[in-house]
């Protein structure tokens, strides 16, 4: 099987990279409503907080258009096919409009498995979201397939 | 007085049809800056081994979300919700958004429900899989 786990990339899971910070905004939020056709009730939808600080991802570079992570600068991924298979989250109180949050993401792990059409692998991502005052908001685990 | 919503394992959530088409992928894409050509270009998606263009999981994420927070009202609050995606959802694809109640829980004036969620296509199939836990003030 070829080795896509590198030693380079072994020394990268447990590390936090540096945190983004992020502002809710009115609009952002009326648009994300209305992109996943939800009248908006003057809430933040939780799901909203999955693109928070979007527009701060840094060029992936690759040819598909795929999204880089805010919270996460491009890894040297082997591999440009990027597959979400899995997302958890855990929510503690909800944002408000206006309220600026520190979004930061450790990559909790990285392991090789066999895939069916070869060696792929696996990534969890995990993003923790706090206030200004570092109150605990919500935590995504975001598990990728890496082919 | 028997609650409007439910709450008895077993019970069922309404079940939600849901259709994403171009229109609404190409707004998603704006909104959330995620502009992976595969959630609306069938040519671009097709080259890459699927069978067209796919709904983007974030608004598999938020269909969740709804149909909990639709079913319960702004007096549950979410604690958890976590999926798995099994198989693409395709653009123009109906699914249908539903679940159950697993488990209920009363926790001193709270009552906490864990929900099995599913998001299947017109055949049956299970195209994403998912978990809530909500916690309501105790009737």
């Amino acid at each position: 099987m070829a080795q896509l786990l590198t030693y380079e990339l072994a020394t990268l899971v447990g590390r936090t990279f540096p945190a983004v910070r992020a502002t809710i905004t009115e609009d952002g939020v009326r648009r994300y409503c209305r992109a996943i056709g939800r009248r908006w009730d003057g809430t933040v939808p939780w799901s909203f907080l999955a693109h928070l600080g979007a527009d701060q991802a840094v060029d992936t570079g690759c040819s598909d258009g795929l999204a880089g992570r805010p919270q996460l600068p491009p890894l040297p991924l082997p591999a440009e096919r990027r597959i979400l298979t899995g997302v958890a989250w855990e929510f503690g109180r909800r944002p408000q409009l206006g309220e600026t949050l520190v979004l930061q993401a450790r990559l909790a792990s990285l392991e090789q498995r066999e895939g069916r059409r070869g060696p792929v692998l696996l990534s969890i991502v995990e993003v923790t979201y706090t206030d200004l005052q570092g109150e605990w908001v919500a935590t995504q685990r975001s598990t990728c397939v890496h082919r | 007085m028997s609650p409007d919503y439910p709450l008895q394992p077993g019970a069922p959530l309404p079940t939600v049809p849901h259709r994403c088409d171009l229109v609404q992928a190409v707004r998603l894409a704006g909104a959330t800056e995620n502009y992976h050509r595969i959630h609306f270009d069938a040519a671009h998606a097709r080259a890459t081994g699927l069978p067209a263009a796919v709904v983007d999981s974030a608004l598999l994420m938020a269909w969740f979300e709804a149909l909990v927070e639709d079913t319960y009202g702004s007096t549950a609050r979410l604690l958890q919700l976590q999926a798995r995606f099994r198989r693409p959802v395709l653009l123009d694809e109906e699914v249908y958004c539903g679940g159950t109640v697993e488990q209920a829980v009363g926790i001193g004036a709270h009552l906490r429900l864990t929900l099995r969620l599913s998001l299947r296509d017109a055949q049956g199939g299970t195209r994403a899989e998912a978990m809530a836990a909500i916690e309501l003030p105790a009737r």
